[in-house]
């Protein structure tokens, strides 16, 4: 069931400019996408998702800083790539749909004319591209009349389709979503994602799909990468992670989601506040919420360890002892 | 039970103006009636829209209801004013959706909670009941807590604050408008249980307020499905959820994300 | 945990200094408003000793006329014989006097007006509103005309309190504007509406927290209408409605308008004046910049925290 990767994202360090130096939001994350899944990254607020984002799109702006690493696609390492050739790249390879994009169209241009910005900015003539943008406006089904209406006329799920719909309109091979449908009304929200399932499913296109909300992320994942503190700590496939969680994290948090049908006193209440890496800490990163921890898990820092389950990666030295005090 | 809280046939109108001339009349509740018992925790569910939101502010009087009546303890609350609507006010008290927005940026999580205290000429000592109410939201120790700034805590935290402060009036009923859709995951529980908690410990009721019915199910009593300005369902929790008779409640209930569903 | 109740005094006095050191601290860490308060207290420096050492009398019609700069006269002479840098001196102080008078009563008045109708019942509102426009709608020269004129007629020597006076009257109505406008959309702030929730009323909430909310807008109203005093200061002389006997860089400018200095190369008489009313405007838009990180808590940190990485990428360049 191993993939093959489109994208291959080595030592990944990243981070920002603070008072007091450079604070590491990435640290040393090795991940790969595979072709034609939806991989989601899920962690809390704050835990770098955005971040993540935004340096593999190299849209990461100052005080944010991409210190080092390697993020190959198709061959190419794109923090090598000059601006010319990233902005090629950019929109064609690989789109973006940054964090609350629907608020960012242009309050004052057509929608249509939007979707001729993008084509321009990639030299491509937007008369003669009409049809693509009619077909990547139905392909989220929407109106073709929105495109002659400005952006306050449609609702917050429309404009979310029209984002959506750009991202689509030069058939990337990769689109990373950003938390798409966070502020939507649930009706909408699940309209949304159920059409983003489909596209995904008719394209065969890659998506790395971010989101904060774990119930959203198991219904559209197909492979997913768990963020803590700035580092994974678990990547596997969606049934490893709901039927064998090998890091506590993802297993409180899955086990934190309220859901119909559940008792109160059954939801998992995970304790602390998440935190940014930290580097003067030479154990855990979790440790300060862990529940299962040791003496040990403080001495060293624990490796993103393979399992013997087919690319089911984790991060605790805990494991599989831990399991023995949860009660799955 | 006795019913604490009621309202009779609440409509609200909105005018919105569009062109110069032009208006046209929104109604954003028509002919509600609900009722909430003491003790209980009662869920008001709808998509955007469907005016959960407008019936609580109806309830705290941020608006007043273009027809019906609001029933408190038994008495006609309706046309209260001045110190009446103040009594009243203390008496029933609102938690906001967005905690990062409904407390004071330039004030410390000490003056949210001393302010409703020294408004409500609390007898004891203020000094202690601060750091009660602190403990109470399960903010400890409260030293560590009084002299941050909303901008220094989490949001969980400052949801928490905010229970703090709307609880140092000793309310009767706590109305709570999507008190945990901006928050986390790891900490929605939390606010939750503490929702939970506050009625089991200070017998308050509470009417909170979702389009969530994932959360709904976990610490409400009974519900309201609100469609569209109507009461389009009610009863128990569970009997609701189980066996939706609304084709809209069903379409909620189908939405309601679920990790063990593959879309 | 009844510390809390008995702060002595000492320690509020103690509590004082050590804010108003971090409120300084801040100012100096950004380096635009630091600059503008330099150039603001070196101002002010000269102006005070203004007052006490200008070498010559400011009025006397004492020296040849039109003299370029000599040992005598730094600055040399105006076209009537006087010493510019005796006027410059002396005229300093009541240029700053007006421009800080104009600027802190304006502002009061504007706050007050603004911040009222932002939060009165409708009918009020709507009367202050258009009170406010008719302000606004009538071009200032005609109002500094009407008044000019009429403090004129009264033949009394008020100093410069008609000119003050005229100035805020032909200054406030934008302010007001402006205050309306924040305070009708802070008021709309769930913060507020919690406040009312809690039954705090409308006074405390306005002093309590609406001020200290556009407080940046405040500090920023301050120094445009101080810089209105100041440049209105010159027009209000100009159009003569002011007391063109008084000395300040006001009527330094005119009078060397009027004689034409700038068509007869008296450079020395027009360009100090017009350097130093320069150089204030200049540090009322830099502390301008600075100052509404201190009204603001959150902001203040994020701006460090932006000044100090910049700091970091400027040393590894
Ligand atoms: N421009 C910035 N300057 C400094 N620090 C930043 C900046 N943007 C983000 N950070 C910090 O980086 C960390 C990660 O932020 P990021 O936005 O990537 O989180 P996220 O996982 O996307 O969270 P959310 O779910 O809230 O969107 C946070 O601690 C944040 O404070
Ligand atoms: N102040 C107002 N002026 C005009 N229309 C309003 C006002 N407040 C609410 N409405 C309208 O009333 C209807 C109900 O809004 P309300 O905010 O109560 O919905 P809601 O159920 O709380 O939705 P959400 O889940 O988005 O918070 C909407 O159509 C809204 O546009
Ligand atoms: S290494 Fe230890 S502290 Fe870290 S997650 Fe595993 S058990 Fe917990
Ligand atoms: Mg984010
Ligand atoms: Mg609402």
């Amino acid at each position: 069931m191993s993939g093959n990767p489109v994208m291959k994202i080595r030592n990944l360090e990243v981070g920002y400019y603070s008072e007091n130096g450079f604070n590491i939001i990435i640290h040393d994350l090795n991940l790969d996408v595979n072709e034609g899944r939806i991989l989601g990254v899920a962690g809390e607020s704050g835990s770098g998702k955005s971040t993540l984002a935004q340096a593999i799109y190299r849209s990461l702006k100052y005080p944010g800083e991409i210190r080092s690493g390697e993020i190959i696609f198709r061959g190419k390492d794109l923090l090598k790539m000059e601006t010319q050739e990233l902005r090629k790249m950019r929109a064609i390879d690989i789109s973006f749909v940054p964090q609350a994009a629907m608020n960012a169209l242009n309050p004052v241009k057509k929608i249509l004319y939007q979707f001729y910005d993008v084509l321009i900015a990639h030299g491509k003539d937007p008369e003669e591209n009409m049809e693509r943008i009619r077909e990547s406006v139905r392909m989220v089904r929407l109106d073709e009349s929105i495109l002659y209406n400005f952006p306050h006329e449609l609702s917050g799920g429309m404009k979310q389709r029209t984002v959506i719909a750009m991202s689509l309109l030069l058939s990337p091979k990769l689109v990373i979503l950003d938390e798409p449908t966070t502020g939507l009304d649930v009706l909408v929200e699940h309209d949304i994602l159920k059409d983003i399932r489909e596209i995904q499913r008719k394209t065969n296109i890659t998506m790395i799909f971010i989101t904060h909300d774990l119930s959203i992320l198991y219904e559209m994942s197909d492979d997913i990468a768990m963020l803590y503190a700035g580092e994974i700590v678990e990547k596997g496939s969606h049934s490893q992670f709901l039927k064998n969680p090998m890091h506590p994290y993802t297993y409180l948090l899955t086990k934190s989601i309220p859901r119909i049908g559940v008792k109160r006193e059954n939801i998992v209440k995970l304790k602390g506040n998440p935190t940014n890496y930290d580097p003067s800490n030479r154990g855990c990163q979790f440790i300060t919420r862990c529940p299962y921890s040791e003496s040990f898990c403080s001495e060293s820092h624990p490796d993103l360890i393979e399992s013997d389950e087919d690319d089911h990666l984790y991060r605790c030295m805990n494991f599989p002892a831990w399991r023995k005090k949860a009660t799955i | 039970m006795s019913q604490i809280l009621r309202t009779e046939s609440i409509s609200k109108e909105f005018m919105v103006r569009k062109g110069l001339v032009t208006g046209n009349t929104i109604k954003a509740l028509n002919d509600v009636n609900i009722y909430l018992e003491e003790r209980e925790i009662l869920a008001l569910v709808g998509a955007s829209g469907s005016g959960k939101s407008t019936l609580a502010r109806i309830l705290v009087f941020l608006y007043r209801p273009t027809s019906g009546k609001i029933f408190f303890q038994d008495q006609d609350v309706t046309k209260y004013k001045g110190r009446k609507l103040k009594k009243y006010r203390s008496d029933v008290q609102m938690v906001f959706q967005d905690p990062y927005a409904s407390l004071d940026p330039y004030h410390t999580v000490d003056w949210h909670i001393r302010r409703p205290l020294i408004l409500s000429h609390y007898k004891g000592n203020v000094e202690e009941r601060i750091d009660e109410l602190l403990e109470m939201v399960r903010l400890n120790p409260p030293s560590y807590y009084r002299e941050k700034f909303p901008h220094q805590i989490s949001g969980g935290q400052r949801q928490r604050v905010y229970l703090a402060r709307a609880l140092a009036l000793e309310p009767k009923v706590l109305i709570a408008d999507e008190p945990v859709s901006m928050l986390d995951v790891s900490l929605r529980i939390e606010v939750l249980d503490l929702l939970s908690s506050i009625r089991e410990k200070l017998g308050v009721s509470i009417i909170y307020i979702t389009h969530d019915l994932n959360t709904v199910s976990v610490i409400s009593d009974r519900i309201y499905v609100l469609h569209d300005g109507k009461v389009v369902e009610s009863g128990r929790t569970q009997d609701v959820i189980a066996n939706p008779s609304d084709s809209y409640t069903r379409a909620l209930i189908e939405a309601a994300p679920d990790p063990y569903k593959r879309l | 945990m009844g510390s809390i109740n008995h702060v002595s005094g000492l320690e509020k006095i103690v509590g004082i200094i050590r804010k108003t050191k971090s409120t300084l601290g801040i100012l100096f860490q950004n380096g635009k408003s630091a600059t503008g308060f330099i150039i603001l207290v070196s101002i002010s420096i000269f102006a005070i000793a203004g007052l006490f050492f200008a070498p010559y009398n400011p009025d006397a019609y004492m020296f040849r006329r039109s003299l370029p700069p000599n040992s005598v006269n730094i600055l040399g002479t105006t076209g009537y014989g006087q010493d510019v840098f005796s006027q410059l001196f002396a005229g300093a102080a009541p240029t700053l006097f007006i421009g800080f008078s104009v600027g802190i009563l304006g502002t009061l008045i504007s706050v007050f007006v603004g911040v009222l109708s932002g939060f009165a019942s409708k009918r009020v509102n709507d009367l202050i509103n258009s009170i406010v426009n008719i302000f606004l709608v009538v071009p200032g020269v005609l109002l500094i005309m009407l008044f000019g004129t009429y403090f004129l007629g009264l033949k009394e020597n008020l100093g410069y309190v008609p000119t003050i006076l005229i100035l805020i009257i032909t200054g406030w109505a934008f302010g007001a504007r402006t205050f309306r406008s924040v305070t009708l959309s802070v008021s709309k702030r769930d913060y507020i509406l919690s406040s009312v929730l809690i039954g705090e009323s409308k006074v405390s909430i306005i002093f309590r927290q609406i001020i200290k909310a556009i407080m940046p807008v405040i500090v920023s109203n301050f120094f445009f209408t101080a810089m209105y005093g100041v440049m209105g200061l010159t027009f209000v002389e100009y159009l003569g409605v002011g007391n063109l006997s008084q000395v300040n860089w006001g009527t330094m400018l005119y009078w060397a308008i009027n004689d034409e200095a700038y068509l007869t190369g008296q450079w020395w008489w027009i360009l100090p004046p017009s350097l130093m009313i320069s150089a204030l405007m200049f540090s009322f838009i830099l502390l301008n910049f600075g100052l509404d990180e201190i009204a603001n808590p959150s902001l203040r940190i994020y701006n460090k925290k932006n000044r100090k990485a910049k700091n970091v990428t400027d040393t590894q360049n």
